[in-house]
This record gives structure tokens, C-alpha cells and sequence, in this order.
């Protein structure tokens, strides 16, 4: 028997309310409201509460456990994702994965673990004029996070759909690396994705969230926070209401929460549209503009063998020789991961229908994924996209691929392509509707070069958001300062993959946390109380 | 609608046999709907408007180069309007495509039916740990 520590922490009495269940309308007050409850949240709230402060957190999902979390698409894509995973760009073109549960995308993600490149920094540092995001000044808060959520090298093998990336990387001579992860006694079982059945991923859920929680803090899940009230320079109050499983049909009541300061934590999309609703003083028009993704083109072959990439830790082997080896100013650069294989997720990304479709699936059990993210915000070509309300007041991600993205997009699909021939592919193709299955790399490489790369052919699809409430020194060109606190509003911060100026390229669990707790530690300061645990520097 | 869209969209993939065939046919159905209805309403009234493009005999010739309506036209006849939004220089008909097809496909590839076809042996139990 599994134990399920949220269930646990609930019968113990933890203050925890269903928005979307209320007879009444609800008051609380705080010191610090904090909304979101994922990577930023989650780590924001634990020290938060750990510092003695009254904590109320509000997180627009529902309240999941190991006991739900079955191992089924069908049932978790609706349950923890964003608009049941198929949450989209404005012009449809582009997928994005994104949590909305309680530890919003830490719930789901696929637990890889990477610093941010010293590389993404050091153009913060020279090119964006940041002044305290160092290598140095950040090797502290990343050791923090690394061990408070069981960061750590993988020792277990990798299962064939990454040891495949790792035999097509050596034989094409390229070098690639193992991934750490945020895991403890992992079961190998391959179904991140779906939410840990085993509480073995150390996400905000199993971590930070019950940290808090045990500490006194209230959440409130299911709320989703229609605005922030504002006085002059201040945040006063934020008022939210409970959604049903798809957003829709808001309950009749509201909470209202009140607090010297808020944390916003709602994610590159979420943040920024809050802000929006709240019509928050933006005197720079800053506000949702350059957000960034990390596109990522997906190639699926044919093995002679079964990959069975369902099975096994999902993400285990990485390549950034693509990244490493290509300058920022220069084309667009792409790390390579692999991406589990299971029946929805695979059945949705394969092109074309009927007989097409069915003769790949029924090779289901040998098909191999490669996966390339593009980094994004560090060319003038590659300037993001920006976050706008829809007429219902909900935020949508308005975001169009320019020609130097989908160069990158055609060469990351010749790269897999040659990669996965190399590892012994009998066909490969790219999701792409225009592409076939290719059964030699010559055959691909001339194929790949004539597909048209545009919108809505190309599958692209993407599980990382950032930027849209960029930190900088300058009021002029950013939404916050590199602490975290808004230009504008004194006692709002924004703790999330929001404060991004470029895209990382690399997945950000790890980033967000490190700022996170180094934000709400300086926070802490400001607030006149000493913050738990300060790593010397 | 769906229900005659799904034998073209799903070809190859449902039972042969009569009854797990119809049975497979309600539950895709189902399951399309469920999970319109999980999708965030401004989009489920898209989703809706698509179809109501498809119902309407001038907006579907027009826009899906369909004569008959949905029901009552043949599998070829429907493939051969996917295949043409599929590959169209419209947005709006290559994302209705999409639309249609991904639905659909979640739909029948979410259900355990699907599984043992594709060589899926479906999640592990964990009653032993």
C-alpha cells in the first residue's frame, strides 16, 4: 500500500478549501497571499511559512494525489493539465503542456533537472544588463533547491527510447549526458506525465506544498483569481472565484483574500494575465510582451526492436551539442531529449488519419522519439511571442514561428532524422502532415530539405513558457526588478518562469525554484523577518 | 456528426467485428465530447461553431467541399474532404483538420479497447509494491 501524504496531511487537518464547493462567500486574511502553487509557489510558500509568516495560497487546479494519479491519459490530461493538455497558441498552431493542479506543471513534468546554462546567464548578464544573476551569485540557491528536492544523477540505466538518443548521439560522434532528476526511490515506472503514483518525484505537491501546509499555511484550490485590487501603488486584496474541471461554470462565490504582499506564481501564461484583468499599472507597455518558448519538433521512428517508451524513467539522456556549438547570435540553437511514448500523446502527434495513421500505431511498441526545443529570445528573429485576454478575460499566448525558427525547426528534423538512422531506425519521419516515413538518411535528408515549414503543418509543441513579466534594472524595458518585485506595485512580487528575459534552453524546474527561494528570501528581509536556512555566498 | 467521422478518422484502427465495432464507435463518441467539454469554454464555442459550419448545407459545400451531409456521405467522400483541409492553404481548414482528427484520435487511443492492437500492455500495476 501506497501511502498518499495528502490525504494524510487532510486528515490531520490541514486548512485546505475547494473554491469551486463554497456555500458562501470567504474572507481570509495574511501576510502574504501567494498564487500558484507550482515550481514558484510552492517554493515561495514552504519558506514563507517556515519564517513564521500566515500563508494562504490559491492554485486555479484541483487538489490530486498518488491515490488519483491511475496512470491513465484519459484521466489525467483533463484532471491536471491546462485545458486537458490541449491548451494552445492564439493561432492554434502551436501545443502547450502546462499543469493546473496543486504543484501545477512539478505535477506532471517529466522530473528533468538542469541548472540554467551558464551560457543563458551570462547573456543576462551582457547583453540585458542583470547584475546579480551570476553564475557564483546563483551556485548557492541551486545546491539548496538540488537538495532539498533530491536532485541527483539517475543511476539506473536508461530505457531504450533514451539509451537509443544516447547510441545515435555516439555513432553520429556527438557527445551526450545523462540527466539528473528530482526523484527519490523511483520506481522506474514511466508515467511522470500523469502524476507520480509513488510520490517518488519530488514535486511541490509532495514537498514544499505539504511543508507549508504543516506550518499553518491555507490553500485554496480550485480558485481561480479573476483579479488583483489595486490602490495606487498598492495591491490591497485579490479576489477569486471557484472553476469547475475546464475553467467554465465559476461558483456564485467568491474568496477574497487579503495581505501585506502578494506573490504572483501563476505561470508565463497565468501571471501575466492576472495583471492584465487587474489592469495593473504597465506605463511601459512591457507587461505579457516577450514571451518565449522553447518550440520543440518532434521525430518518431521505426526500430527493429521494441523501445517500449512508455516504460522507464521518461527523460534520462540529453544532447546540447546543438546548443553548445552554435553562437546565440548565430542560427537557432536546440537541445535534444527524448519523449515517452503512450497511446494518446503518440496517437495525436503522429500525422494523418485512417490507414496512414493506423500502420504507424500498430507499430506502436518499436517507435522511437527524439524531441528538439529551439531556444528562443536570443536573436533579433526570435523575439517571442505575447500574452493577450480573449474577450471572456481569459489569457491566450499570441505566438507565430518566424522564418529563423523554422530554419532551426527543418535542421533539428534533419539532425533527429540522421540520429535516428544511426541508432538503427528502419523508417523515420517528422510529425509534420506533409512528411512519410523515410527508410534511409540520403532518402530523408533530400525530403526534410523540401517540406514546407509552416503553421499548423509542422507539429509543434512546446511544455515550457517564459517571459511576459521579464525582470530587469530598467522600469523602460521590464515588468520587474531582478529580486522579483514589480516596478510599479510596491508589495507585488512575481515569483515564476515569468521573470525570464529570454528563454532558458533547458528544461526550468530548476531555475524557477533557485529564484524562487532566493526572491523570497530577500523578500523575507524586507519584511523584517529572518529567512530559514540562508546559504552563505 | 462525430459518429460518422470517426470509422474515416480512425480506418485501420477499430475492431472488424460488428458489436466491438459499434461499441468502440459510442465510446469514441463519448469520449470526443467529454473532452470538448474540457477545453476552455471560448475554445469549445469554436468547437462547436466548426460544427454547425458542417451542418449548414451552404457553409459546408463551401467550406468543406462536402454536397451531402456529414451523415449521409460516404467514407470516401469524407476522406477526401479531410484530405483536402488536411493540405489546405487556409489556416482555419488545416486547423479544423487538426482539430477533428487529434479529437478524435485522444478519443480512441485513450480507451483501453485500442490497446492491445498497437502492442500496448496499458500501466503497470502497483499492488506489489
Amino acid at each position: 500500500m501506497i501511502r498518499d501524504p495528502i490525504r494524510e496531511g487532510l486528515a490531520a487537518g490541514w486548512k485546505v478549501i475547494d473554491a469551486a464547493a463554497l456555500e458562501r462567500n470567504v474572507d481570509l486574511e495574511a501576510d502574504v497571499v501567494v498564487i500558484g502553487s507550482g515550481a514558484g509557489g510552492g517554493v515561495s510558500a514552504e519558506l514563507l511559512a517556515l519564517a513564521g509568516l500566515k500563508v494562504v495560497i490559491l492554485e486555479e487546479g484541483p487538489l490530486k494525489s498518488s491515490t488519483d494519479f491511475r496512470m491513465r491519459e484519459r484521466e489525467a490530461y483533463p484532471q491536471l493539465y491546462q485545458e486537458s493538455a490541449g491548451r494552445q497558441t492564439l493561432d492554434k498552431s502551436i501545443t502547450i503542456l502546462q499543469g493546473r493542479c496543486v504543484g501545477g506543471s512539478t505535477t506532471v513534468n517529466w522530473t528533468s533537472s538542469f541548472r540554467t546554462p551558464p551560457r543563458t546567464l551570462a547573456y543576462w548578464r551582457d547583453k540585458l544588463g542583470l547584475k546579480t544573476m551570476g553564475e557564483a551569485e546563483l551556485e548557492p540557491w541551486f545546491k539548496r533547491i538540488e537538495e532539498r528536492l533530491g536532485v541527483a544523477p539517475w543511476p539506473v540505466a536508461p530505457n531504450e527510447n533514451n539509451d537509443l538518443l544516447r547510441r545515435g548521439c555516439e555513432k553520429v560522434g556527438i557527445p551526450s549526458a545523462m540527466i539528473q532528476r528530482n526523484v527519490k526511490g523511483c520506481a522506474n515506472l514511466g508515467y511522470c506525465g500523469m502524476g507520480c503514483p509513488t510520490n517518488a518525484k519530488q514535486s511541490m505537491l509532495v514537498t514544499t506544498i505539504p511543508a507549508a501546509l504543516d506550518r499553518g499555511a491555507t490553500l485554496v484550490h480550485r480558485a481561480q483569481v479573476a483579479r488583483l485590487v489595486i490602490d495606487g501603488n498598492r495591491v490591497v486584496a485579490c479576489e477569486a472565484h471557484g472553476v469547475a474541471g475546464n475553467g467554465a461554470s465559476p461558483s456564485p462565490h467568491r474568496v477574497r483574500a487579503r495581505a501585506r504582499h502578494f506573490i504572483l506564481a501563476a505561470g508565463a501564461i497565468g501571471s501575466p494575465g492576472i495583471l492584465l484583468r487587474s489592469a495593473a499599472p504597465d506605463p511601459h507597455v512591457t507587461l505579457g510582451k516577450r514571451t518565449f518558448l522553447h518550440p520543440t519538433a518532434v521525430s518518431a521512428a521505426v526500430m527493429p526492436q521494441r523501445v517500449d517508451g512508455h516504460s522507464g524513467a521518461p527523460q534520462t539522456v540529453y544532447c546540447d551539442h546543438f546548443l553548445d556549438s552554435i553562437p546565440l547570435n548565430g542560427p537557432a540553437g536546440f537541445k535534444l531529449e527524448s519523449a515517452p511514448t503512450h497511446p494518446v500523446l503518440v496517437g495525436i502527434t503522429l500525422p494523418g488519419f485512417g490507414e496512414e495513421h493506423a500502420r504507424w500505431m500498430q507499430k506502436f511498441a518499436s517507435t522511437h522519439v527524439v524531441i528538439a526545443l529551439l531556444r528562443d529570445g536570443f536573436h533579433p528573429q526570435s523575439q517571442g511571442g505575447r500574452v493577450i485576454l480573449r474577450s471572456d478575460g481569459t489569457p491566450v499566448l499570441d505566438y507565430r514561428m518566424s522564418p529563423y525558427l523554422w530554419e532551426g525547426v527543418r535542421r533539428a528534423y534533419l539532425t533527429m532524422a540522421e540520429i535516428q538512422f544511426a541508432a538503427g531506425a528502419k523508417t523515420v519521419m517528422p510529425m509534420h502532415e506533409s512528411a512519410s516515413s523515410m527508410s534511409s538518411w540520403r532518402e530523408a535528408r533530400a525530403a526534410i530539405q523540401a517540406l514546407p515549414m509552416k503553421a499548423l503543418e509542422a507539429r509543434i509543441v512546446t511544455a515550457h513558457v517564459m517571459g511576459g513579466c521579464t525582470m530587469g534594472a530598467n522600469p523602460r524595458s521590464s515588468v520587474v526588478d531582478e529580486s522579483g518585485r514589480h516596478h510599479q506595485l510596491a508589495n507585488l512580487s512575481v515569483h515564476d518562469g515569468s521573470v525570464f528575459p529570454t528563454s532558458l534552453g533547458a528544461n526550468p524546474q530548476v531555475s524557477i525554484y533557485a529564484l524562487a527561494a532566493r526572491a523570497t528570501t530577500g523578500l523575507l528581509a524586507a519584511l523584517g523577518r529572518t529567512p530559514p536556512g540562508v546559504p552563505s555566498s | 456528426m462525430v459518429a460518422a467521422l470517426i470509422p474515416v478518422i480512425l480506418a485501420g484502427a477499430l475492431p472488424e467485428e460488428a458489436a466491438a465495432r459499434a461499441r468502440a464507435v459510442r465510446e469514441t463518441v463519448d469520449a470526443f465530447d467529454r473532452a470538448v467539454s474540457g477545453l476552455t469554454p471560448s475554445v469549445q464555442d469554436e468547437v462547436g461553431q466548426l460544427f454547425s459550419f458542417l451542418s449548414f448545407a451552404p457553409t459546408r459545400i463551401g467550406f468543406a467541399g462536402l454536397w451531402v451531409p456529414v451523415d449521409e456521405a460516404t467514407p470516401e467522400e469524407l476522406k477526401a474532404f479531410l484530405t483536402r483541409w488536411r493540405s489546405s492553404s487556409f489556416d482555419l481548414q488545416r486547423y479544423s483538420y487538426n482539430a477533428l482528427t487529434q479529437l478524435t484520435q485522444a478519443a480512441w487511443y485513450g480507451n483501453s479497447a485500442s490497446w492491445t492492437a498497437i502492442g500496448y500492455p496499458g500501466p503497470p500495476s502497483l499492488e506489489a509494491r
